[in-house]
């Protein structure tokens, strides 16, 4: 007897669902298995392995933004099979394919930014992504931490104040010492200030401590893998002026700026210019180019420069004065003892003359506050974070600098340390 | 690979930051004060960067605008007969400072011929005792005139056995013959002159007892009582005991200041009889960590009462003054120091600078004097725009003094009319210090002229072939030895003989030469000239001292412009006393105060 059609059609679908039903489950199997062998692999650090299983793991389920984030560390860690740009770039591939919507779309940015900072030496395109990785997850402490660092490392610590607060404010306490010391490295010593980044980017070798050779080979190195940006080409350029050579600072930057984006978009290509062009008497461009500072005009280096500008260019020290002032409450001004230096001058020539008196002493104070002798003992007291009396000269500095944030910062890290202290008696 | 590793591991692995006992150096920290060695870290890295900079230029010709008059600096070292070198007894690995300072130059019309005569400082053995067939001697070139001097050192006895550094000339016994002081490092010496073409070693009898390192000295008087006074610039306490050696990029040089304790600077009273006493303090020269290099005395407020200017080495500088002005302290004494009230002790933004040469002059013709100040390599040259009152301004960017500058060592400077158009341009001459395994070393001099703009314009290349070579220079002092209209240069340098550069600079414009004389035959420090000639006004505050190591003519040279009409002269006597004439240009004129001017040369 025939089956009835109906019944064939039925045998056929059922045959149909239970053979998917099968490939899906044995798919899905193969998935799972090698999902969790990646994992197992990762955790024993076999990252040929890992790499193996996510490639296939992601033929099924392409759009796993965890597996994509993990294949991307696999690529990067993977010594065995490819040279380590080929495995930045394949890594960097995977992790523009998670959408910023997924719950790992933040931490994608910041790897992104990681391999685009440490690996490939980009530090503009790193610096977007971890910036948009900051909108995209405010309260990550990745993205502001690395983007600090880049800060530092670009020669721009004077611009990291507010990140680093937000690093701070996500630390865990017990780490909080430690972040606090790296601030004060930033603060105060930024060319110095990581020497571990320095060796993983291959700018200092083995115990070699960094220097200002170092520095400068890092800047012009990130100056050759970015040419279009307007910050690296500044960076150089400020180098070459710190250290005394302000001609070929407006040379290098001249020689660039046409080929740059925008470049004036950049508060700190601005301020760069304009204080090579005045400390080489070319006024009348520096002012120019000050008109062209971007949107906001507020910060340090602009009150600095408005100042400068008011003070030395247009020699109206009423309204320099001003601005020194405001200048003066936004880091790094409190520290700057030069600007203030500058302030007492103009007081002195609107005949205040006790104003002038009190600033320039101000000044001097802090002058005296960041004298060598001064540092080195503050940097000693540094080297045992768990010993609260030298943690103590530490309160002091900040206590004498007029820095209420981070003496409150320390007075906690000592206060958390005497309550061990005594919670363990 | 272990990048690899570490690198997914941040921030944890990081977050040590490596410990900042560990550290390296602190040069180079934001806003920490440092010393030389921050500027040295240019070099250090400039040492890498040879090929990066290689395209650079100095300033682009043409960027002064056209020049009107092209300099003319010619060295005649050495058919002058003056190319003597300075004995610096550089021991190589030794390091010991004084070895780079280099010696100094000092313009002396000895046996009052009219012809300005030429004494060399010179070195000597720094340690131990001199080695057989040793003879390092100061020089004394008498002026032969047409160009040609002759070493007339042992006739006339004019010799002091030291290390020598500077050179101050000056008639402190008012007997018509000028004196020299010798500033070293070791025992100073001073040379009487005896009017006979001879001079006699006072040092002991004058009671004149400087053991400290000195570097420059100048006379003048400065309690107003018609004699001369002797202010001796001291620098240093470096020994040979307490002789350190600096490292720079892993190489070894030559310590800066930093390394070194500030020795207080002498001043001395002469009591008129031969012998003079120490009355630094009693007069208030009293001011803490000078390590001075160059002092310039002159009224720098209008009082006729004359400032005294001293340029210290990573200190701030000195401005001592008589005058009762806003920001003077209280103090019974006669003079009190009041250089950061007036803005002249350190750069605009407070920093100490080297400050190894000074140029005074009223380079922007407001009527007031103006001090430069040439500094180390890296660090900006100053020009403190004197706004009256006693206080000034650092207007080094505005006038490009900086632009030109950020990449000499500058030492010697002169402040000179060179093309006579009225306004002061400036020598100076460059040349590191840190020892020769550093780079740069060796550098070119710098002629800079005045725009008439407030600006100044390096124009060393057109301004003859000495301003091409590379050079250690250090003392330079001014004088018209040729009596011709114009200055020339006697320059010193290490390892080099000294330079004379005749100004054959060619201009149709005219000048006026004026050589004042008080009654008391010292020089009118503290005076005024002002020279009105077709409209254009010049005041020309009478100068001691300056530059580095040097004395220069104490003449006063003016530049004229292109109208040969006469020029109504005003002299501003120290005593108060104001003598008016109407001079014919291109010759010298002597005034003696109170009587009718004498012509005592003609133009070339």
């Amino acid at each position: 007897m025939r089956p009835h059609p109906r019944t064939v059609i039925a045998r056929f679908v059922g045959l149909i669902l239970a053979t998917g039903v099968a490939v899906w489950f044995g798919v899905s199997s193969f998935a799972n298995y090698q999902w969790s062998q990646a994992e197992q692999s990762a955790a024993r650090g076999r990252w040929t392995r890992v790499r193996g299983h996510l490639e296939r793991y992601l033929t099924i389920r392409p759009s796993d933004a965890r597996a994509r984030l993990l294949l991307a560390e696999a690529l990067v860690k993977d010594e065995a099979s490819l040279q380590h740009e080929d495995a930045a770039q394949s890594a960097l591939r995977h992790l523009e394919l998670i959408p910023d919507a997924t719950p790992q779309g933040a931490t994608a940015r910041v790897q992104e930014a990681r391999i685009r900072f440490l690996i490939l030496h980009q530090p503009a395109a790193a610096e977007k992504l971890l910036r948009h990785a900051m909108k995209l997850d405010t309260k990550s402490s990745d993205a502001p931490y690395l983007l600090w660092k880049l800060l530092d490392l670009t020669g721009r610590s004077d611009w990291a104040e507010e990140t680093f607060w937000k690093v701070y404010a996500v630390t865990p306490k017990r780490e909080r010492a430690e972040r606090l010391r790296e601030w004060y490295m930033s603060q105060f010593f930024p060319a110095y200030a990581n020497p571990d980044l320095d060796r993983l980017m291959g700018f200092l070798s083995g115990q070699e401590q960094p220097s200002v050779k170092s520095e400068f080979q890092r800047l012009q190195h990130f100056r050759e893998t970015e040419p279009d940006s307007p910050v690296a080409h500044a960076a150089v350029a400020k180098w070459f002026q710190r250290e005394g050579d302000p001609k070929f600072a407006l040379q290098l930057l001249d020689e660039v700026e046409p080929k740059l984006p925008a470049p004036f978009d950049e508060p700190f290509y601005v301020a760069t210019l304009v204080a090579i062009l005045i400390d080489l008497g070319e006024f009348e461009r520096a002012e120019a180019v000050f008109e062209r500072w971007p949107q906001p005009r507020n910060g340090y280096e602009f009150l600095k420069w408005q100042a400068i500008i008011l003070d030395e260019l247009r020699q109206q020290p009423d309204q320099a004065v001003e601005f020194y002032d405001r200048s003066l409450l936004v880091w790094p001004g409190i520290a700057d003892w030069r600007t203030q230096y500058r302030k007492a001058q103009c007081l002195t020539r609107l005949g205040r003359v006790p104003e002038a008196d009190a600033t320039r002493n101000a000044a001097r104070k802090i002058e005296k506050l960041m004298e060598q002798d001064y540092h080195s003992e503050l940097r000693q007291a540094f080297g045992n974070l768990i010993d609260v009396r030298q943690l103590r000269k530490v309160c002091d500095f900040y206590r004498e600098l007029s820095r209420h944030q981070e003496l409150s910062a320390w007075t906690d890290v000592i206060r958390d340390l005497e309550g061990q202290s005594t919670g363990g008696n | 690979m272990l990048w690899r590793v570490l690198f997914w591991l941040l921030p944890p692995v990081i977050s040590g930051c490596g410990s900042p006992t560990t550290s390296p150096p602190l040069a180079a920290g934001r806003g920490v004060v440092d010393d030389r060695h921050t500027a040295h870290s240019a070099s250090d890295a400039a040492n890498s960067l040879a090929a990066l900079q290689a395209t650079q230029v100095s300033e682009k010709p043409g960027a002064h605008g056209r020049l009107d008059v092209i300099p003319q600096l010619i060295d005649i070292s050495a058919e002058a007969g003056v190319a003597v070198r300075f004995f610096n007894d550089e021991v190589p690995g030794r390091f010991f400072l004084p070895e780079v300072m280099g010696g100094g130059v000092g313009w002396i019309d000895f046996d009052g011929d009219g012809l300005l005569d030429l004494y060399v400082m010179n070195g000597c053995r720094l340690v131990g005792s001199p080695l057989p067939g040793d003879r390092h001697e100061p020089h004394l070139f008498r002026n032969l005139g047409g160009g040609h001097f002759a070493d007339v050192s042992s006739s006339a006895q004019a010799i002091h056995f030291g290390y020598g550094q500077g050179c101050a000339i000056g008639d402190f016994d008012s007997d018509g013959f000028p004196d020299v002081y010798l500033a070293c490092w070791g025992s100073d010496g001073l040379l009487h002159n005896n009017g006979d073409g001879t001079f006699s070693d006072v040092t002991v009898s004058s009671g004149i007892d400087n053991s400290l390192w000195a570097s420059s000295a100048v006379w003048f008087d400065a309690d107003g009582d018609h004699d001369l006074d002797l202010y001796v610039v001291n620098y240093m306490d470096v020994r040979v005991d307490n002789r350190r050696v600096c490292e720079f990029s892993g190489k070894p040089g030559y310590c800066g200041p930093g390394e070194y304790d500030a020795v207080p600077d002498r001043l001395f009273e002469n009591r008129g009889d031969g012998t003079f006493a120490d009355m630094l303090d009693e007069w208030g020269f009293t001011a803490e960590n000078g390590k001075g290099l160059a002092v310039a005395i002159l009224d720098l407020d209008d009082d006729l009462l004359p400032e005294v200017y001293v340029g210290n080495d990573m200190a701030p500088n000195y401005l001592f003054t008589r005058s009762h002005v806003t920001g003077r302290p209280e103090t019974d004494k006669l003079y009190a120091e009041i250089a950061t009230n007036s803005g002249c002790a350190v750069a605009d933004n407070g920093q100490n600078e080297a400050s190894m040469g000074i140029a005074c002059a009223d380079y922007d013709n407001d009527g007031r004097t103006d001090i430069y100040l040439s500094h180390f390599f890296g660090q900006k040259n100053t020009l403190y725009r004197n706004l009256g009152g006693l206080m000034f301004v650092d207007d080094s960017r505005r006038t490009r003094v900086a632009a030109t500058s950020f990449e000499f060592n500058g030492f010697g400077s002169v402040a000179f009319d060179f093309d006579r158009d009225g306004w002061m341009d400036i020598f100076v001459t460059n040349g590191h210090v840190l020892g020769p395994q550093q780079q740069p070393h060796a550098m070119r001099a710098q002629l800079l002229r005045n725009d008439r703009a407030g600006r100044f314009h390096d124009i060393s290349s057109s301004a003859g072939p000495y301003f091409q070579d590379l050079l250690l220079g250090r003392s330079a002092a001014s004088a018209d030895f040729d009596n011709d209209g114009d200055l020339d240069l006697a320059v010193s340098h290490l390892h080099r003989p000294l330079a004379l550069l005749r100004n054959d600079t060619v201009t149709q414009r005219h000048f006026l030469g004026l050589r004042l004389t008080t009654p008391d035959r010292i020089p009118p420090i503290g005076g005024r000239v002002v020279v009105t000639a077709s409209g254009h006004r010049q005041v020309l505050h009478l100068v001691a001292g300056s530059s580095y190591l040097a004395t220069h003519d104490d003449r006063l040279l003016v530049g004229l412009g292109e109208h040969g009409d006469p020029a109504a002269v005003t002299i501003h006597w120290p005593s108060g006393r104001v003598d008016e004439f109407v001079l014919e240009p291109d010759q010298y004129w002597h005034v003696r105060e109170g009587f009718a001017p004498e012509t005592r040369g003609s133009s070339d």
